[in-house]
């Protein structure tokens, strides 16, 4: 039962990482800034919360876990800012000229 | 044994570090210099800590200052910097003014 | 493990590289930052967590604001490298061969101050070892590092420089919300932190880390919170240094030399001088950040 849970947790850190990845080749590869943007909250978000999963599964105890989650709601929450800050700066530079 | 990977690296940093303060073609460029031969300290020390179990405090604690230092010299070098643009933007104005005079 | 610290360090190396060499200013600035992030994992992989949550937060953070705002107040001009005479190469090498003479040397001669650490931890009122040596035993040394920080600070002041208080650049209440929502926790985490450290990593810096984030946010969703005009603010700038040597005459008035506590009152001298301490360096890192931006000032949304 352990060594199940604990492959799973392998396997959803890996998946996680690999939406990095994607994220990451978006970031560099897009051109307009608000692409860029979307590539990297869309992959980030759903990348930190699988590899947060894999690891809550690997948690020696509860509050462990719980922690890492209050983590991962804390970078969500401070993602959608950052992205709605970064996006209203766009708008106002399209805006200025 | 994996500490001397550390050591040998924050040789390499200091040394990039040192280069990229001689060819640095700006002066802000320059000041990154310096915190990249900083870096290469910190990661010298904090090499030389792990050498024990548990790691070493003092030199970590030497680290810990060491960072609030550095962001300190950033910081000051960075407002020296911008003093300098403002007065050359000053400087670029009057003679602007001068050579409408004549 | 060994292929991770060496990726690691091959990594931070390329970056290291990268920024020194770059032609852009704006690629230098966030390689720079990139190589903070880089080497903050790297003093977590040498088992320095209290150094890598500092590196973290002051190092790759702030400073990449403090970077990012100069970058936008200078004009825009290349880099031109500077050729290198060979004289200078010469140094550079003899620079090189010292350095690892003296890594060579030191790597034969193990010397350590833990044993000294590990003898008096008992009475240094904190049972974490760093924590202990920053506040306790080099107790000097880190109030002179306050006092570092408080004079690059008034240094900045003296150039003409001050927190810019007048600035809007948002619409609508998400940031205004998001903060007014984020802020006790935050408030939360610089104590959690500060109390954590005296047994395990965390500690004055890294409160004074996070408070400075809090404060650098309630400015920008430009809610009341740093008016250097404000006398709680100045003293806040003067109050870790001002503590930290009134507490270290008090104990040259008892008898154990400056800078020195009795083993009993120990906890709560270190508890007090870290409280200020904290709260002195988020209000001066808030500052620096913020009187680094005058060039958005009056820019209203």
């Amino acid at each position: 039962m352990t060594a199940l849970i604990a492959w799973l947790g392998a396997g959803l850190i890996t998946l996680g990482l690999m939406f990095f990845v994607a994220g990451t080749v978006g970031l560099l590869r897009f051109s307009p800034s608000i692409n860029r943007l979307h590539a990297l909250t869309k992959a980030d978000t759903l990348g930190l919360g699988l590899v947060v999963m894999g690891l809550a599964l690997q948690a020696p105890a509860v509050a462990v876990a719980l922690k890492l989650v209050l983590i991962w709601s804390l970078a969500l929450v401070s993602a959608a800012l950052v992205s709605h800050l970064i996006g209203q700066s766009l708008c106002a530079q399209r805006r200025d000229p | 044994m994996n500490e001397v990977v550390y050591l040998y690296g924050a040789l390499g940093v200091v040394l990039i570090g040192f280069y990229g303060l001689a060819r640095a073609g700006h002066v802000l460029q320059q000041l990154l210099a310096v915190n990249v031969m900083g870096a290469g300290v910190f990661m010298l020390l904090l090499a030389l800590a792990t050498r024990h179990t548990p790691a070493d405090a003092v030199p970590q604690a030497l680290v810990l200052t060491g960072i609030v230092v550095a962001i300190s010299t950033l910081a000051l070098g960075l407002a020296l910097i911008r003093r300098l643009a403002v007065e050359a933007r000053q400087a670029e104005k009057r003679s602007d003014q001068e050579a409408l005079h004549d | 493990m060994i292929w991770l610290d060496l990726m690691l360090v091959g990594l931070i190396l390329g970056l290291a590289w990268r920024c020194v060499h770059a032609i852009e200013l704006m690629e230098a600035v966030v390689v720079f930052v990139a190589l903070g992030m880089l080497v903050a994992l790297a003093w977590a992989r040498l088992q320095a967590p209290d150094a890598a949550l500092a590196e973290a937060a002051i190092g790759a953070g702030l400073a990449g604001a403090l970077l990012l705002a100069t970058l936008r107040q200078l004009p825009a001009q290349a880099v031109r490298p500077q050729p290198l005479h060979w004289l200078w190469w010469g140094l550079w090498g003899l620079f090189g061969v010292t350095l690892l003479w003296a890594i060579g040397s030191i790597l034969s001669t193990p010397v350590s101050l833990m044993p000294w650490v590990n003898t008096h931890l008992p009475e240094a009122g904190v049972s974490h070892p760093v924590t202990a040596v920053l506040l306790n035993f080099r107790a000097l040394d880190t109030a002179l590092e306050l006092a570092v920080l408080l004079w690059a600070w008034m240094a900045q002041r003296a150039l003409g420089e001050s927190p810019d208080t007048s600035f809007h650049p948002v619409q609508g209440r998400v940031l205004a919300t998001a903060v007014k929502a984020l802020l006790p926790l935050m408030g939360l985490v610089a104590v959690y932190v500060l109390w954590r450290g005296s047994s395990a990593p965390g500690g004055a810096f890294q409160s004074g880390a996070v408070l400075a984030a809090a404060w650098l946010m309630l400015w920008l969703a430009d809610l009341p919170g740093l008016d250097p005009r404000r006398w709680s603010v100045r003293l806040g700038w003067l109050g870790g240094v001002m503590v930290f040597f009134l507490v270290g005459l008090l104990g040259l008035v008892q008898g154990i030399g400056f800078m020195g506590y009795r083993p009993d009152q120990a906890t709560g001298l270190i508890l007090l001088i870290e409280s200020a301490a904290a709260l002195s360096i988020g209000l001066l890192l808030a500052s620096m950040v913020l009187a680094s931006l005058p060039g958005i000032k009056g820019r209203r949304a």
